[in-house]
């Protein structure tokens, strides 16, 4: 076994330097069609969370537990796959069933997740990278953290950027992919914030 | 059978499914051999982009040596001679900052100038850490002389530092902890290699 | 969408209703590795075949699927289809996969596979359906390979890996770094819109 990263190192490196969004440029579709209005921001964003953590243990415990003792890797594509389309229908039913409520703030959301790319994203890194279970959660959490403060920071830019004169031809998805830039530029300036060594 | 009905469902999608893994294991089991040997051609390469440079023309004697460097492990050290020169060869694998970062690193018998760095295989994110791989940085290590307290890896100025005498390379850009990573593992595999010739 | 020529098909994919300028679609799984254009053409042929041959596969299968298990099955097509790619990339372009790493399965949640399989492979022949499928990516493939080459070329002074620029060039760290593939793809974005919005009004 090789040796393994420290946890915490790569939750608040997921969450910052590397956004999985602003860095690996996972996630963006339904990142640009929602980010509009704060409310739906944050219920997707906490949406992701929750699934990317979920799935991500899951797809985790499938790889190492089936996947690898049987010798089916190549087919890890397709069983990540359903295996998200799979918890995300059951995650869905569950909150539907037990909460009403929530199910207004998030559930509403989970179709839209199961089509997200960072969710089979942060499988394949998990797999292609070697990431033990503390990793993997790490990891995913702090991917889905990322994502949602990426989320939220980019609706109330959207805000204001509703009242400035933005050419016509430069409107809507144009200044969005713009300012996603900018925000790209600024979350890698953090890096300076963490020290490895 | 009615198209909606249940077994009909199944049964589509089992065939379906049959068809697909059966496709699958067909075309893996026939490229899996091809596979396994570019994995070893990689490390080959690597091999020969750190050390073949000493020669003009790669003698036999090196091209056979760089076709066995397949099957090294990361634990044993190799002396052999390249282009006139004794030196020391070692696989590595550290961590960086997303995931394990392999690679080749030769140096001098003496230990005091790193003859080439190579990077074998890494995961970190494409446009920032993941640069480690590219020629102008590993160049960079290629007769660096060794400080006693290591190799710097400075911060990315942007410009590689190919001055070999200040024991000093240039970080990437946006990749502070990526560098810093490298800078940790190379130093630990120089320490390494020193504890070797030490004996 | 029914009973559309060949040409009016092409044009449609390709510039008035491109995959990426007017829908923003299926980026996350390119857009990283556009820094690099040997990758961007693997990865972009990638897609353009995936997208043919599910469209066609999915056109083929559509009087036998059943509507209940319809989006799981396509999403099992697509899966098939890149997995096989992965296979021959892995086995005959080492380098090009290590490079591309886990980006070659997220072609399987790229949007525009799944969406022509939805709005055009299943109502229409297979023969219009490949066509359809491989002019989409086609569309999906000129965006991002314009991307690439800019990125590239001012990134490292080189295209497809050979030396251009010559060696007085400073290259521009900024454009290998990912921020520059919003910057590029926002600014395309407007210039094609613009170039649009006249046409209209004349």
């Amino acid at each position: 076994m090789t040796p393994q990263i420290n946890p915490l190192i790569l939750l608040f490196a997921s969450i910052f330097t590397g956004n999985i969004l602003l860095t690996n440029f996972l996630g963006l579709c339904s990142f640009i069609s929602i980010s509009r209005d704060m409310k739906s921001a944050n219920g997707l964003g906490l949406a992701v969370t929750v699934v990317l953590t979920l799935t991500a243990l899951i797809n985790w415990a499938v790889m190492h537990y089936i996947l690898i003792p049987l010798n089916l890797m190549v087919y890890r594509y397709i069983v990540f796959i359903i295996v998200i389309a799979a918890t995300v229908q059951m995650l869905e039913m569950i909150i539907d069933r037990v909460s009403p409520a929530l199910y207004m703030t998030l559930g509403i959301f989970l179709p839209l997740i199961t089509v997200n790319c960072a969710i089979l994203g942060v499988a394949l890194f998990m797999q292609i990278r070697n990431y033990g279970l503390l990793q993997t959660l790490a990891f995913s959490f702090g991917s889905g953290l990322g994502w949602w403060l990426a989320i939220i920071a980019l609706a109330a830019i959207q805000k204001k950027i509703a009242r400035a004169p933005v050419p016509a031809g430069l409107q809507g998805p144009g200044i969005t992919l713009i300012t996603i830039g900018f925000m790209a530029l600024a979350f890698i300036g953090f890096s300076g914030m963490l020290n490895v060594s | 059978m009615s198209k909606e009905s249940l077994p009909y469902v199944i049964v589509f999608t089992f065939i379906v499914a049959f068809a697909f893994v059966f496709v699958i294991a067909f075309a893996d089991g026939v490229t899996a051999e091809r596979v396994a040997q570019n994995q070893k051609l990689v490390a080959t390469r690597a091999f020969l982009n750190a050390v073949g440079y000493l020669e003009d023309e790669p003698s036999e004697e090196l091209a056979k040596f760089a076709a066995e460097f397949g099957e090294v492990d990361d634990e044993s050290i190799i002396r052999t001679k390249v282009g006139g020169r004794d030196i020391l060869i070692k696989r590595f694998s550290g961590q960086a900052l997303w995931g394990t970062v392999s690679g080749v690193i030769a140096v001098d018998e003496s230990v005091s100038e790193i003859i080439g760095f190579e990077i074998i295989s890494q995961n970190e994110t494409p446009g920032l850490g993941g640069r480690i791989e590219e020629s102008w940085f590993t160049q960079q290590f290629r007769g660096e002389t060794i400080p006693p307290e290591g190799i710097i890896v400075a911060k990315g100025e942007g410009k590689p530092d190919y001055d070999t005498d200040n024991g000093s390379i240039d970080g990437i850009t946006g990749a502070s902890l990526t560098s810093a990573r490298i800078e940790k593992i190379v130093n630990s595999e120089i320490s390494q290699l020193r504890k070797e010739t030490a004996r | 969408m029914n009973g559309e020529t060949p040409a009016a098909i092409l044009k449609s994919n390709l510039w008035t209703n491109n995959p990426i300028f007017i829908q923003i679609l299926g980026i996350c799984s390119t857009l990283a590795i556009t820094n690099n254009l040997v990758n961007t053409l693997i990865m972009t042929l990638a897609v353009v075949f995936v997208t043919g041959l599910s469209n066609t596969t999915v056109s083929v299968l559509k009087s036998l699927i059943p509507r209940k298990v319809r989006m799981i099955v396509q999403t099992l097509i697509i899966a098939f289809y890149v997995i096989l790619v992965d296979i021959v990339i892995r086995a005959f372009l080492p380098e090009i996969s290590k490079a591309l790493g886990p980006y070659v399965g997220l072609i399987i949640t790229n949007c525009i596979i799944m969406g022509r399989a939805e709005a055009f492979a299943q109502l229409n022949p297979p023969i219009m359906a490949l066509w359809d499928g491989l002019t989409s990516g086609a569309g999906y493939m000129a965006v991002l390979v314009v991307i690439a080459i800019i990125r590239e070329l001012l990134g490292a002074g080189s295209l497809l890996g050979y030396q251009i620029l010559g060696a007085g060039f400073t290259t521009w760290t900024i454009m290998v770094m990912p921020p520059s593939a919003f910057f590029l793809l926002g600014t395309l974005i407007w210039v094609a819109k613009t170039i649009m919005i006249r046409k209209e009004s004349t």
